[in-house]
């Protein structure tokens, strides 16, 4: 085999050697993976715990604990913006009341009746006191 | 037993076509590479293979592999007794399926020149390299609720 020739067959070797171990090792990994979680038995009794049919504790895996505990952070963090957009709400709402209240009393102070009354108040023509 | 046998074929068939498919064939590689006199004589396919062994031996070996692959797909889902095991004799036996179309490949595409062959074998090898990676997984999730359901 000349040395072209021999090249190319440890190319090919490579490949078809890389294509094998790449399968072996991603196999493994999926296998090793999948088999490893470890599962969680949840007995009958404790409080907020939910068990099988017939009172019979429920087998948990760690992987749907794992996604029980994500959806639940997930409703508090909803839960959380939920209770600052009330709450910013609320605050919002408190100042525009007191705001309109002010407005509303600086209204009257300045409004033509009052200013006519205050200035015969002066002028001695009112004894409203 | 036969019809649960096929029963058991009929309900994993859709799921398992590639498998058996690549299985079927490398039965008949097996079975022409062993009958076929003299085939690595004259045919380049083999050049890689004739280096490491004698044409029966590769048939009979060939034939093995294919008749243990086909065991595992009739019993894997069939009888829960081998229900653990099986997916990992499955993914080993195609992870040896793939290493048979790889020697030939290689014989053809070390021919060189562009072998239609050459590629429907690597295609072939690809294939089963594939299969065992995606059947090992599956035997991890098996090998999980085995366990599972012992603790």
């Amino acid at each position: 085999m000349s040395a072209p020739e021999l090249s190319d067959a440890v190319l090919q070797w490579l490949v078809v050697i890389g294509i094998a171990i790449g399968a072996i090792v991603k196999g493994a990994w999926g296998y090793l993976r999948n088999a490893s979680t470890t599962a969680v038995k949840v007995m009958p009794g404790n409080h907020n715990t939910p068990s099988g049919a017939n009172g019979a504790p429920a087998i948990f895996d760690v992987r749907m604990i794992q996604d029980i505990r994500d959806d639940l952070r997930v409703l508090r963090l909803i839960a959380e913006k939920d209770m600052e957009r009330r709450t910013q709400e609320a605050h919002d709402r408190q100042l525009r009341e007191r705001w309109e209240a002010e407005r509303a009393r600086e209204e009257r102070r300045r409004s033509p009746q009052v200013v006519e009354r205050y200035q015969r108040m002066r002028r001695g023509k009112d004894d409203i006191p | 037993m036969t019809i649960r046998l096929l029963t058991g074929l009929k309900s994993h068939f859709d799921a398992r076509f590639w498998e058996w498919l690549l299985t079927i064939m490398l039965a008949w590689a097996g079975i022409a590479v062993s009958n076929a006199s003299n085939q690595f004589l004259y045919s380049a396919a083999f050049d890689v293979m004739r280096d490491i062994a004698r044409q029966d031996v590769w048939g009979a070996l060939f034939l093995s592999i294919a008749i243990v692959r086909a065991l595992a797909l009739f019993l894997n889902g069939t009888f829960s007794r081998f229900r653990r095991f099986s997916p990992l004799v499955r993914s080993v036996t195609a992870g040896f399926s793939g290493f048979a179309w790889a020697f030939i490949a290689l014989g053809l595409w070390q021919g060189a020149e562009f072998y239609i062959g050459a590629g429907t074998y690597f295609g072939l090898m690809v294939g089963d390299f594939y299969l065992l990676s995606k059947i090992a997984e599956e035997a991890g999730e098996v090998e999980r609720e085995y366990r599972d359901e012992r603790a």
